[in-house]
């Protein structure tokens, strides 16, 4: 009796207490209540880190603001002819677009997308907050111009990894015979020799034992750009050649001749490395493409490989989808000799750094709800359930917490080393050309892929290619 | 000669279901597999069934929407082609129009490029040329409806000739000597002895406009998409979902299937009618 009149007197205390308090005004619902009823419409590629933003993120962002949003979801190819046909048409169907790392100076230079940073700081009234660019990672800055001004808020950023698998890599029985052939002891490789080693022993190890297994991933694919990305953003950094051998201060020089390094004697020692693991990976390599290696790994088809990130946690931790699970290494790809010294030194990069931003069209009608929205994914307090979700961290703040640092250890440390060495891997060069110049190379590249053109003659040609496309758009004086 | 051996009729029967029916089998079999057996053991046999891919398909209600928004599309296209052919067939049947032959001919036009040629004028089309205030034909079921006319409405006229033109004209004299109005005609004359071909027109544009892809892939976003630009979803940079994209598949067949049998009975019937004049 006495406990009940007691909570009947506190429940009183607390009913008076919030009357008088003003209620604590909420930005959300304050800054939303002017386009309550809005309808944002977005378009993205169908990806982890983008389905996150669609099932979790824009009904929260809709239960605070009244502002609804709807995103559509869809294969790299169809998202892109999508978003880049509403822009050049100026048909306002989408408020926020996917833009991927490599297409945001293509998207700059034609003027598709707001100046997120200006537009907030000319209208206080809409800035969140919570929300604070500086607490982006380094990532960020790709999505800058020359001032420093925001054009993306980074949703997708992930590295492209060495994985290995660790109970081939820990299995004494394995060690002992790769210490028999090699005279080394079985480690994930830091050099090309090295994990060339690697690879063909456990090519021919596979072989000797009648099992599916083999070396090493290839993301080969003789007729899809893929494989072009994979020589040019993961396998030639490693030898010293950068931004795709094209020197952009050297009047765009590719050819060594001229001053580039696309057929330089490193760039055709890497492509002789590449063609040679290609030719001791799985059978699938030859039509293998982003996705195709790391199914190929998760299959428990080969011993190590160079994966996305994207593709890690899944590839470490779903059991649905792969064979795996627990086993899963992460290095940093092998280099020549001097090359991580030179990358450490701040010369060039080691690998890939990929990932995306939510932009906001200038053709879009709701500028004002879009970059709430756009702010509201870009805060701190959302970023760990996502990196949970979907391999992907956006925000320095996100690698200290409690359930990333739990990620990460099943993860095999892949968050650790996203902090910590991230800033070793490059994302693609700042070229507006980007897609020409992949477009004039690539058939050759396939061609050489084939057997049809010998890796040297086959450079040759694609540096001279690639001298007159940019000759062509008139980069090349 | 096979007509001397029952067997071989047996056989060669057994042979052409095989071919015909492997692919639907061995989707079947790709939509009841786990992922992460799909590559490591690949087998023409089932050796669990997972139906999880299933469940995964049904239970999500975007998909769902996507499921209705194709049959609201094909359907209503359906109709529409069917009824537009067969009174275009009857009057380039049953009237002297000058240059009629030209007409039919160029109505068949519109398929003799690809799609792909059309897709940026539809786009234009539907954003920025037809509009009223805020309303779009871009991504409603009226404009996918209208927008598949165009490519099914030629095939329809051309299939659907024959059996118009293989009706007596003498039946239609009779019924206006009877005092038969035109509308009359058509609806009590015609109709009915054109059922076959205008079930196997029907069947034929719906199952077109279901499975198309391109074009609602550019002019359908959120309101309209169709089932078959909903597989692109499962086309990601994480994997393909083979088990899901395959439940999917088979979970369309259905409907399909289903019409089919509601008018197989007619379909032969349609696909010969007018073949033969006398």
């Amino acid at each position: 009796m006495i406990r009940k009149s007691g909570i009947g007197i506190a429940a009183l205390a607390i009913g008076v207490l919030t009357s008088v308090i003003p209620a604590r005004a909420d930005f959300w619902s304050d800054a939303g209540a002017k386009y309550k009823g809005v309808v944002l419409h977005g378009v993205t590629e169908s990806t982890p880190p983008s389905n996150y933003i669609k099932d979790v993120l824009a009904p929260e962002f809709e239960k605070k603001t009244g502002i609804k949003v709807q995103i559509e979801t869809t294969s790299w190819d169809q998202m892109y002819d999508k978003a880049i046909k509403d822009m050049e048409a100026k048909t306002s169907i989408y408020d926020m677009v996917y833009i991927e790392q490599d297409i945001i100076y293509a998207y700059l230079g034609r003027s598709f997308l707001t100046d997120i940073s200006k537009s907030l700081k000319d209208d206080p009234s809409l800035k969140a907050p919570e929300f604070d660019e500086t607490h982006f990672t380094t990532f960020a800055n790709y999505f800058k111009n020359a001032d420093g001004d925001l054009f993306g808020i980074p949703m997708e950023a992930f590295i492209k990894v060495y994985l290995y698998r660790t109970d081939l890599f820990n299995d004494p029985k394995i060690q002992e015979a790769f210490k028999k052939e090699t005279g080394k002891d079985l480690a994930p490789a830091k050099t090309h020799e090295e994990y060339t080693q690697i690879a063909e022993f456990f090519t021919k190890y596979g072989k000797d034992n009648g099992m599916e297994l083999w070396g090493t991933t290839a993301q080969a694919h003789t007729g899809h750009p893929a494989s072009w990305y994979e020589f040019f953003e993961s396998i030639a950094p490693t030898f010293g050649v950068y931004n795709w051998g094209i020197d952009a201060n050297n009047n765009y020089a590719a050819s060594v001749e001229n001053g580039g390094q696309m057929n330089s004697d490193k760039a055709k020692a890497a492509i002789k490395y590449w063609l040679h693991l290609r030719d001791i990976a799985p059978p699938e390599s030859a039509a293998s493409t982003w996705t195709e290696v790391g199914t190929t790994f998760a299959a428990g088809r080969v011993a190590q490989g160079l994966v996305y990130g994207e593709n890690a946690a899944w590839i470490a931790s779903d059991a649905e989808k792969s064979k795996v699970v627990g086993n899963v290494g992460v290095a940093l790809p092998p280099t020549e000799p001097d090359v991580l010294k030179e990358v450490e030194g701040g010369k060039g990069y080691l690998g890939y750094y990929d990932g995306g931003a939510f932009g906001l069209p200038v053709t879009s009608k709701n500028k004002e709800a879009a970059l709430l929205f756009l702010q509201f994914i870009g805060q701190d307090s959302v970023q760990p359930d996502w990196a949970i979700a979907a391999p992907r961290i956006t925000n320095t703040a996100t690698y200290d917490d409690p359930k990333v640092l739990d990620m990460d250890k099943k993860l095999n440390g892949y968050y650790t080393m996203l902090k910590d060495q991230g800033k070793l891997f490059a994302g693609a060069p700042p070229f507006p050309f980007h897609a020409q110049v992949r477009e004039a190379t690539a058939p050759i590249f396939y061609k050489i892929l084939l057997g049809e053109v010998g890796p040297d003659e086959g450079l040759d040609q694609m540096a001279a290619a690639a001298e007159a496309e940019l000759k062509n758009l008139g980069y090349r004086k | 000669m096979p007509g001397r051996n029952p067997l071989l009729y047996v056989a060669l029967w057994l042979l052409l279901s095989l071919l015909t029916l492997f692919p639907i089998y061995w989707l079947f079999v790709i939509s009841v597999k786990p992922a992460v057996d799909l590559f490591t053991t690949p087998s023409l046999f089932l050796d669990v069934i997972y139906w999880k891919n299933y469940v995964n398909v049904l239970g999500n209600e975007t998909l769902r929407g996507y499921m209705l928004n194709s049959m609201i599309i094909s359907s209503g296209n359906a109709v529409l082609v069917t009824v537009l052919a067969f009174m275009a067939c009857y009057a380039l049947s049953r009237f002297d129009l000058a240059g009629k032959e030209n007409i039919f001919f160029w109505t068949i036009t519109n398929r003799m490029a690809p799609a792909a040629v059309f897709l940026l004028p539809f786009f234009l089309l539907f954003t920025q040329i037809i509009t009223f205030g805020d309303w779009k034909l871009y991504d409603t079921k009226i404009g996918m409806i209208l927008l598949y006319c165009t490519f099914n409405l030629p095939f329809a006229i051309w299939t659907l000739r024959p059996t118009i033109d293989g009706i007596p004209k003498e039946l239609d004299e009779a019924a206006t000597v009877d005092g038969a109005s035109t509308w009359q005609v058509i609806h009590e004359v015609i109709f009915p002895l054109a059922r076959p071909g205008l079930a196997v027109t029907l069947i034929l544009t719906w199952v077109f406009a279901w499975n198309e892809f391109l074009l609602a892939a550019t002019l359908t976003s959120f309101n309209a998409r169709t089932i078959t630009t909903g597989l692109s979803e499962y086309v990601t940079t994480t994997g393909t979902e083979w088990g899901a994209m395959a439940a999917i598949a088979v979970i369309t067949l259905i409907p399909a299937l289903v019409i089919f049998a509601v008018v197989q009975r007619h379909i032969v019937a349609g696909l010969t009618f007018g073949a033969v004049k006398e």
